[in-house]
């Protein structure tokens, strides 16, 4: 059995991989030209170069992130359709990004203090959000529908919120409409290049550092899942170990939102379709759906960026999947 | 012979009836009175904020420049009246779409219908139509398409949906059309002001960004289809909360099911994309207006709450309109997000 499993991960990372040279083949130039320049070291703009490299890094990163995320969360609240973006955490995120760009201008894309105070604006963010739904998960109310119609309620809100603050209705100066231009991209999902190198690297490596302690506690997670009494049982303690999990996904969360804002809807199909090809068991469904919602990120990224589309990826990468999405819908129980 | 205590029984229920419609009737007459009330009130506000000051805009109705109209004049007119015409097609719509779904949560909104009607709008205006018969008809044509999404979904799921999954159904299919608009928007630039007006809804936004050519006759044409809807939900009202009931006890009633669902879907099909042409993107309205009306009237017979429904639904986006004159920042139709999330979080987490 063990093969055929590696076989699933196996075409996975080669899709993965193969978007992945797609995307850096420039549009126009093939793949080999661009190898043979940068063989013969004569790259003609290393910008483009850099930049792609950096977008490529934050669709794989923001898209396995936010599966992980709404894979953990569907674990701790047993509900299969809880999600960041669906139970509002997302957006709460972006609704702090932009009130604190409009608040503090035009250094959060710089390399200054407020840039660096970005990331802890939105862990402080989804910290909040996490905080309530955890409330709400506490008492077993999650493994309802209400649980899942409420948060689409406040997703609305604050999407409406997010939409109305950076589409201003009366005249504003020049500099603010560059800078509501430039916060736009949280909205929607845009991936750009615009973020600082040391910035994508702390995201990069906090959301692998978290992957690897999830893997760590992936037994403690089953258990959980199937039963608490017997986890309880197996003498864990389950509250402190939901508080640990729900931390993890609020990080997460945060991460994904300082690379490429809201992503609609990813994290309940990433992993529904990683539990079809590999059941649920966290050691092989975690990695799968982080490798499935990268990768969907990036086929989204390619027809956006390389083919030049420019369709915010946030809505583009799960209208790929969604067909199968409504099918699901229509033909399971 | 009844002993004492059914008689009392009795009589405590009768009591209890009779108690119930009076306060019904007080209710509806208060609401009836003080509509022409507040809609009065509300139209002195929108001539006294475009005639420049109260004083001057009464000046303005009673002297030759009303009939001038002019500019500034004529715009408050028309939000003011497009925002009644488009709330009263919202709730009518939103009336069809619960009852066709079965779902108390269903609205224009969260069912997508709003997203694949302004896809199909953007597409007529990237195609260069600009005429009001051809906006209508492109309309009309998101409007089915969503319809028939929402058919086979309905329709040819294995079991009955739940509340949830029509719901997340909904949204699925508001991504796609989302996804398809932003395609066309980006193909074209200069349909990016439209783009945004639309999504961000409210008439002041479509007003000034969409409507450049004739917005009178764009207004009654979405009058008359919205009227000829509301006709039809006033025919099918009977049919409607029938079928609340269960198909089976409806059809014990003598009510052709299928009549109705055919009926609703002509319904949403005419009235949802005439409202989005005038009025936008205005999430909740349809939720809000019938579901309070149902708790404040505490009965589920359309034919009763309609009226009520349509009152409110029209109190609540003219709220909208006064505090956007006060606050420009907030485009109208926000409100009525923000007064309608927190009642859907209500009705999910008590009724559902």
């Amino acid at each position: 059995m063990k093969w055929k499993i590696l076989l699933k991960y196996a075409l996975l990372a080669l899709i993965t991989l193969s978007i992945t040279f797609l995307i850096l083949s420039f549009s126009g130039v093939n793949f080999g030209y661009t190898i043979d320049k940068i063989v013969k070291g004569e790259i003609i703009s290393i910008n483009l170069w850099e930049n792609r490299l950096k977008i490529i890094l934050i669709a794989f990163f923001s898209g396995g992130s936010l599966a992980v995320a709404g894979s953990l969360l569907q674990k701790m609240t047993k509900n299969e359709l809880a999600d960041i973006s669906i139970i509002g955490i997302g957006s709460i995120n972006i609704i702090f990004i932009i009130l604190y760009v409009l608040i503090f201008g035009k250094n959060v894309f710089g390399n200054g203090f407020s840039a660096a105070f970005l990331p802890v604006v939105t862990l402080i963010a989804s910290l909040l959000a996490t905080f309530i739904i955890w409330l709400f998960a506490k008492n077993d109310n999650a493994k309802n529908n209400k649980f899942i119609i409420v948060g689409i309620a406040l997703q609305l809100l604050f999407e409406g919120l997010s939409v109305m603050l950076v589409n201003p209705t009366q005249k504003i100066s020049k500099e603010q409409s560059e800078l509501i231009a430039q916060i736009k991209k949280y909205t929607v999902g845009i991936i750009d290049a615009n973020i600082q190198w040391w910035l994508l690297i702390i995201c990069i490596s906090v959301t692998l550092i978290l992957l690897i302690i999830i893997m760590f506690l992936r037994h403690k997670i089953d258990l959980i899942e199937s039963s608490e009494e017997l986890a309880q049982g197996l003498g864990i303690n389950v509250t402190k170990m939901k508080k640990i999990i729900f931390t993890i996904v609020a990080i997460l969360a945060a991460t994904e939102a300082i690379m490429a804002g809201s992503i609609a809807l990813l994290g309940i199909l990433a992993p529904a379709i990683a539990r079809k090809l590999f059941k649920n068991k966290t050691m092989y469904i975690l990695p799968a759906s982080f490798l499935i919602g990268g990768a969907l990120v990036l086929i989204a990224t390619y027809i956006s960026v390389t083919l030049e589309t420019q369709i915010p990826v946030g809505i583009l990468s799960t209208t790929i999947i969604i067909p199968y999405f409504i099918y699901t819908i229509i033909r399971s129980k | 012979m009844h002993t004492n205590e059914e008689i009392t029984g009795q009589t405590y229920l009768e009591n209890k009836v009779k108690k119930m419609s009076k306060r019904n009737t007080i209710i509806k007459k208060i609401i009836l009175f003080s509509l022409p009330i507040v809609i009065i009130g509300f139209f002195f506000i929108a001539v006294s904020y475009y005639g420049g000051g109260f004083r001057d805009g009464l000046g303005k109705m009673f002297s030759k420049e009303l009939f001038n109209q002019t500019y500034q004049f004529n715009t408050g007119m028309w939000i003011f009246f497009a925002t009644i015409v488009g709330s009263i097609g919202l709730v009518v719509a939103s009336m069809s779409a619960q009852s066709l779904t079965k779902n108390p949560l269903a609205d224009a909104s969260t069912l997508g219908t709003i997203n694949s009607v302004v896809f199909l709008l953007l597409i007529a205006l990237a195609v260069g139509l600009y005429t009001f018969v051809e906006r209508y008809i492109f309309a009309v044509i998101g409007g089915g398409i969503s319809a028939i999404f929402l058919f086979v979904i309905v329709f040819y799921s294995k079991r009955t949906m739940t509340k949830t999954k029509v719901i997340l159904a909904g949204l699925a299919i508001s991504i796609i059309f989302k996804t398809l608009s932003f395609f066309i928007w980006k193909q074209d630039r200069t349909l990016g002001s439209v783009f945004s007006a639309y999504t961000l809804g409210g008439a002041e936004n479509i007003y000034a960004k969409t409507l450049t050519k004739n917005p009178w006759m764009n207004l009654l044409i979405s009058s008359i289809l919205i009227f000829i809807g509301f006709v039809f939900s006033m025919i099918n009202a009977k049919g409607m909360t029938a079928l609340e009931l269960g198909d089976d006890k409806a059809k014990g009633l003598g009510i052709n099911a299928k009549k109705v669902r055919i009926i609703n879907v002509l319904v949403l099909v005419l009235t949802i994309p005439s409202a989005v042409v005038i009025v936008g993107n205005v999430a909740f309205i349809g939720l809000i207006s019938i579901h309070s009306a149902r708790l404040l009237l505490k009965s589920n017979n359309m034919q009763i709450t309609i009226s009520i429904s349509l009152l409110i639904g029209i109190i609540v986006s003219l709220f909208g309109l006064i505090m956007f004159f006060l606050i420009p920042r907030f485009t109208s139709s926000i409100w009525t997000t923000i007064i309608g999330s927190p009642l859907l979080i209500y009705l999910a987490w008590r009724r559902l």
